[in-house]
């Protein structure tokens, strides 16, 4: 039996007021008022479209063995890089090992689900198990723009695999159109669409109830035998025309999470599924549909082995970890949007040396460090020599990974001198449960959030991007517990 | 006096061109008064001649009765007195944009 094994989510802990926005932007769109209601989930200045995969990545491997994971896929239209497979970049976030199937799937709001079932059909055909799929997106509206204030960022992954599944996979059935709403050119920064009618109209109003139909003639089907319904779609009064077309039960649609999130491009269906799952009954019948260029409709039941998978946070958890972010300038140069002065020490190049990061990828990537066989000390950076000054034992050390097991703080401080776009800079020492102990950017806090002692787990971020090259480079922060 | 009915908030009414959505209502105290107001927005997006739309505060005129009937679809409804003092229209508009600084119109008809 194929499906989904396990799932996550991820929401940035951020949040922007829609309403705050159009207090500033207001004066150019004034209709963009009607979309100014809720809040959007926005990334923080070191996340991105990888670290939130990464993030839902692990969330959805709570209570899994990462020596299972036989692929990691990625899916996404706002890849950080278009040459170097960010899978990897997530793989790696996720120490999952490096003698599996990893790939990228973007270009479109399909994607996510595209991915999916590329690997359910892997997992179907033996060619590859336990694939984690992380789907994640960062998409960037101009100021004043309807898509500034619809877009939000977020993330959701699954494990597919062919047995102990928690809902198995029945079939799909996909529509493929160049039908153009939305597009973004490859240099193009921003999101462009074409008419709310065109869209709404010619798009989600034909379009979804085709594949859903499509679906159900194939497999025997109603749309009222489901459980559960998720398909996006940002226009709430399109949004219940598709459900009245399909003879939807208005209590089984899956709310598209706009008031509090925001659309995250390709992860909305996902997130949506994701937090679907949270509350699902062995038995259910659910409907996963995506939209853009076309449709995916996905059929799922939910088997017994919900009951036994280990609870996460998931998307309502994540939904529940918020602050507000009162400032819409700082999230203009969070997003680069705006130029900002960093000072003078903004100005140091710090470059990308690609041969040390090959030589440190390990540690880098998955925070792998050592521990001595001889003594059990755990030491990182990874080291030939056992730092047990009683121990001193040389290449007796076995790797170990250090970015599941949390710590606590041993020193913090903060820094109004260093250069960064989030001042001040937050960072001390923090000590690895377990031993070991490392300095760290503190994130997803202000210095008052933080006192020795308190317990800390490891988030995979940004951790420079140098703007001149367009490079983007990666290593883990520490976040409160 | 003018009969204003309360429609649900944030649901579209929907026009042959478009709809607008009431985001709020609320009661301004005015002198010696009571001016019912709705903050509003427009959006035309089924017009041959193109797409846009408007934030708009819209001044039904004095409470004279709060919700003191229903409409013959079930919504509340108010009476109100129509505002045609100018200088009156000109000292609230004054209060209403302190509250929406970003509104540019304000519809006392």
């Amino acid at each position: 039996m194929v499906g989904i094994r396990s799932y996550g989510g991820y929401v940035p802990r951020y949040r922007l007021n829609r309403f705050l926005v159009f207090g500033s932007m207001g004066w150019i769109n004034p209709a963009n008022m009607l979309n100014a209601q809720g809040e959007k989930a926005v990334a923080n200045f070191d996340e991105d479209s990888v670290t939130m995969a990464a993030a839902a990545g692990a969330d959805c491997m709570t209570g899994f063995d990462r020596s299972e994971v036989g692929g990691v896929y990625f899916a996404s239209t706002t890849a950080p890089f278009k040459e170097r497979l960010c899978a990897n970049l997530v793989a790696g976030a996720l120490a999952a090992g490096e003698d599996i199937r990893t790939a990228d799937f973007g270009n479109g709001l399909k994607a996510g689900t595209s991915a999916l079932m590329a690997a359910l059909d892997a997992a179907a055909a033996g060619t590859a198990n336990n694939v984690v799929v992380s789907a994640a997106d960062i998409r960037l509206g101009k100021m004043g723009s309807v898509q500034e204030l619809m877009f939000g960022d977020g993330a959701a992954a699954f494990m597919v695999g062919d047995k102990d599944v928690i809902a198995e996979f029945k079939g799909s059935y996909s529509t493929g159109y160049d039908f153009v709403d939305h597009l973004r050119g490859a240099q193009a920064k921003y999101d462009r669409q074409w008419e709310e009618r065109w869209i709404r109209d010619m798009g989600f109003d034909q379009f979804i109830p085709e594949v859903v139909n499509g679906l159900c003639e194939k497999y025997g089907v109603a749309p009222g035998d489901f459980d559960k319904v998720v398909y996006p779609c940002y226009y709430g009064g399109a949004r219940k025309a598709i459900g009245g077309k399909l003879g939807l039960d208005p209590e089984k649609v899956e709310d598209n999470l706009q008031a509090v999130i925001g659309d995250t491009g390709a992860a909305q269906p996902l997130m949506m599924f994701a937090k679907a799952l949270e509350t699902a009954k062995p038995g259910d019948k659910i409907l996963l549909v995506s939209y853009g260029s076309g449709c995916d409709a996905l059929y799922f039941e939910v088997t017994d082995n919900i009951k036994k998978l280990p609870s996460r946070k998931g998307v309502s958890g994540y939904l529940e970890r918020r602050a507000e972010l009162d400032n819409y300038p700082k999230y203009l140069a969070w997003r680069h949007m705006v130029d900002v002065d960093t000072g003078l020490r903004g100005e140091e190049m710090k470059w990308a040396r690609w041969s040390m990061i090959w030589r440190s990828h390990k540690a880098i990537l998955s925070l792998e460090g050592t521990k001595c066989k001889a003594c059990g000390t755990v030491q990182f950076p990874p080291q030939r020599i056992c730092v047990n000054p009683k121990c001193g034992a040389t290449d007796e050390a076995e790797p170990i990974v250090l970015s599941d097991k949390g710590g606590t703080v041993a020193s913090f401080t903060s820094d109004l001198l260093s250069a960064t776009i989030n001042p001040p800079a937050v960072y001390g020492s923090v000590n690895f449960k377990g031993g070991g102990r490392f300095v760290f950017d503190f994130t997803d806090c202000t210095v008052e959030d933080l006192a020795v002692g308190n317990p800390v787990d490891f988030s995979f971020r940004i951790k420079h991007y140098d703007e001149i090259r367009d490079i983007t480079s990666y290593f883990w922060k520490a976040i409160p517990a | 006096m003018t009969r204003y009915i309360h429609f649900p908030l944030n649901e579209e009414i929907r026009s042959i061109g478009g709809y607008y959505k009431v985001l709020e209502e609320g009661v301004l105290d005015f002198e010696d008064k009571k001016v019912l107001y709705a903050l509003k927005g427009a959006h035309v997006e089924t017009s041959c001649c193109g797409s846009g739309g408007m934030g708009l505060v819209s001044v039904p005129g004095y409470v004279t009765s709060w919700k003191s009937s229903t409409s013959d679809d079930g919504y509340p409804v108010s009476e109100v007195k129509h505002i045609t003092d100018l200088e009156a229209r000109k000292r609230i508009q004054t209060q209403l944009k302190q509250r929406f600084p970003y509104i540019e119109v304000f519809d006392f008809d």
